[in-house]
């Protein structure tokens, strides 16, 4: 390895290089084959070199935080690769090669962002993830909706973009310096600034995440979308951002009451009561998954908003948690109809394809939070983080949010009871790699819901921020500390 | 008190733009002349008040290349300025950078290559790029070159 390349992450360095190989496997010769197993071999070894270590730099953090966040995001875009294969409404306008490119580099986006210690190394991740999505979600370039859907999201990225940048630009004014973390508001020359620029940052990763209030985009962009890219965006994308949040707040305080503090919780509270509203009202399913999505974002911010033992260690679960029922349920929405997504199309699925709608239900109950799938221990999880550290409000609002989560994700286990209507086709068998994907994220939902020890880490991950804290500018140490 | 302007020259430079800009919106609102009806005249409503009189509509559609071509010279400038930044310390950052810059030029030729397979420099009469499926249905808004622009022409 050169040594100008050894502070990159191995896994960037991978899924740099796959990029690359497979724009080039494409110039040579279109075939979807040979694209699809250069990315999900791109994505097998970036998985395989996340252990590995990197030169320390100001740039990059290469700790445990990264290697989990990043192992969830490459694990999601196989399931989302998994997914899209065979899949119809992904090729009706145009050839499948670019789909997979720019699913890889979505991937690699996300991944940069996790590991960004700089604010330019994360806003380069941050773009690079959004305007692969963009590509991905205006694929299916002649369907009146995907053009919609595109539209919606190239404005508001790009206005949540500048929103970052300034914050970005604030903060720079603030300490003089580009490292990737809030600015501390006790210590600053001005602390109007820091708390401008933390908000803006916020405000713009909140656009991103699709909070409440920011969220209107999700629920439209996911419906014009095909379900693979539906996936993408409501997983790969979030998880990405949260990592990155994460580390933005590493060494900033939330516990003290502040305006920043309350902003985080004010929106935590909305997202979490607003989801849930959202989805009640919808008959369409990636409508309902957008609204829990942004139920879901509300729950993580708990963990967020409690640091301390058990903060990240339940972020990370949580996260783990959603990713594994998220992509479950748009991979058997996909088996079901990748067309038609309104709730009518589970009706009966018990009776026509009874393997399909158990574990539609495990997916559903490990959202909701029943037991024994592994939703319900990563919302105990994230509920004694934030017992911990005495956010009775946000849990108040947990435990409003998950019982009105109950009335929707129970109502696609009904329809599924519900008797089959004729038109229903029973023979259309699930693509293979849709097939092992389900069985496989369903097996993970059970598995980790009885064992969850698996995935809590014996010792509590660190964000690795003070390591070179020596090599930074006096002004900035005390704001990752 | 001039701790309070010390420590919040931002707030302060908030108040005093903000005054300031309402200053000027009421007073121009207030001294400027009011023209209604007749006296408002034709040429206040036209884009330009004292320009030249524009002509012919402006929903010209150009060809989509133009767009195209236009994008990857920015792409390709922006490989010139990071090129030339490096060429500024060359023989000091040593053979890994020259490794580095070899890699990125490397980059950019295969980018180079994948657009000039999929026909995106084709300018001219559209070829379809090699593996895109048979527009069965042409695509809204796919206008040939010639066409957009003598449509633009004839436009009153």
């Amino acid at each position: 390895m050169m040594p100008t390349f050894s502070a990159l992450p191995p896994s960037v360095v991978v899924l740099s290089l796959g990029t690359m190989v497979l724009m080039l496997a494409i110039t040579i010769k279109r075939s979807e084959i040979i694209d699809a197993v250069l990315t999900l071999l791109t994505l097998l070894v970036a998985l395989a070199v996340l252990p590995m270590g990197a030169a320390p730099s100001a740039l990059f953090a290469v700790d445990d935080w990264h290697r989990f966040s990043s192992a969830l995001i490459i694990l999601s875009s196989i399931g989302v690769l998994a997914m899209s294969w065979r899949d119809p409404t992904v090729r009706e306008a145009h050839a499948p090669d670019e789909f997979y490119l720019l699913l890889l580099m979505s991937a690699l986006g996300a991944v940069l962002m996790t590991a960004g210690r700089n604010d330019i190394t994360f806003f380069i991740g941050l773009e690079t993830l959004s305007l692969s999505l963009l590509g991905l979600i205006g694929y299916r370039q002649h369907r009146i909706e995907a053009g919609e859907a595109a539209m919606k999201y190239v404005v508001l990225s790009g206005v949540s973009s500048a929103i970052l940048v300034f914050g970005f630009a604030l903060s720079y004014a603030e300490t003089g310096s580009l490292v990737f973390a809030a600015p501390h508001a006790l210590h600053p020359v001005e602390p109007l600034l820091a708390a401008m620029a933390t908000v803006l940052v916020m405000t713009g990763m909140f656009f991103k995440l699709s909070a409440v209030p920011f969220h209107t985009w999700l629920a439209d962009v996911l419906e014009g979308t095909s379900i693979p890219v539906a996936a993408l965006l409501s997983v790969v994308s979030k998880i990405g951002l949260f990592a990155a949040m994460l580390r933005y707040f590493a060494g900033f305080d939330l516990m003290t009451p502040g305006s920043v503090s309350d902003e985080v919780t004010a929106v935590a509270l909305l997202s979490m009561i607003g989801g849930n509203l959202l989805a009640i009202g919808q008959t369409d399913l990636k409508r309902m998954l957008a609204g829990s999505s942004i139920a879901h974002i509300g729950y993580l911010m708990v963990a967020l908003l409690a640091p301390g033992a058990f903060g990240l260690g339940s972020a990370g679960f949580y996260l783990a948690a959603y990713a594994a029922a998220t992509i479950g349920a748009f991979a058997i929405m996909e088996a079901v109809s990748p067309n038609h997504t309104h709730l009518n199309s589970l009706q009966g699925l018990f009776r026509t394809r009874p393997a399909l709608a158990l574990g539609m239900a495990v997916m559903m109950a490990s959202l909701a939070g029943i037991p024994p799938a592994v939703g319900f221990f990563a919302k105990v999880y994230v509920a004694v983080a934030g017992v911990s550290a005495h956010r009775d409000l946000l849990l108040a609002g947990l435990i409003v949010g998950s019982v009105m989560g109950l009335f929707y994700y129970l109502r696609v286990v009904r329809v599924m009871l519900m008797p089959a209507t004729d038109e229903v086709s029973t023979g259309r068998i699930a693509a293979p790699g849709n097939a092992v994907l389900i069985s496989a994220l369903a097996l993970v939902t059970l598995v980790l819901g009885v064992y969850p020890s698996l995935l809590i880490p014996r010792n509590p991950i660190h964000l690795g921020a003070d390591v070179e804290a020596a090599t930074l500018p006096v002004s900035t140490q005390t704001a990752i500390r | 008190m001039t701790q309070f302007f010390n420590s919040h020259s931002l707030a302060i430079y908030i108040v005093f733009v903000t005054a300031l800009l309402c200053i000027v919106v009421a007073l121009s609102s207030v001294l400027g002349p009011r023209r209604v009806g007749a006296a408002r005249g034709r040429s206040m409503s036209i884009p330009y008040e004292s320009g030249i009189l524009p002509s012919g509509s402006s929903r010209i559609r150009l060809p989509v290349q133009y767009y195209l071509i236009a994008m990857f010279f920015v792409i390709f400038d922006v490989e010139g300025v990071f090129l030339f930044s490096w060429s500024t310390v060359a023989v000091r950052a040593g053979w890994a950078a020259y490794a580095t810059v070899l890699v990125f030029i490397a980059f950019l030729g295969v980018a180079l290559a994948y657009l000039w397979r999929s026909g995106a420099l084709e300018w001219g009469l559209r070829r379809r790029p090699a593996g895109a499926r048979d527009p069965s249905r042409p695509l809204p808004g796919h206008v040939l070159p010639g066409q957009a622009f003598s449509e633009g022409a004839r436009a009153p």
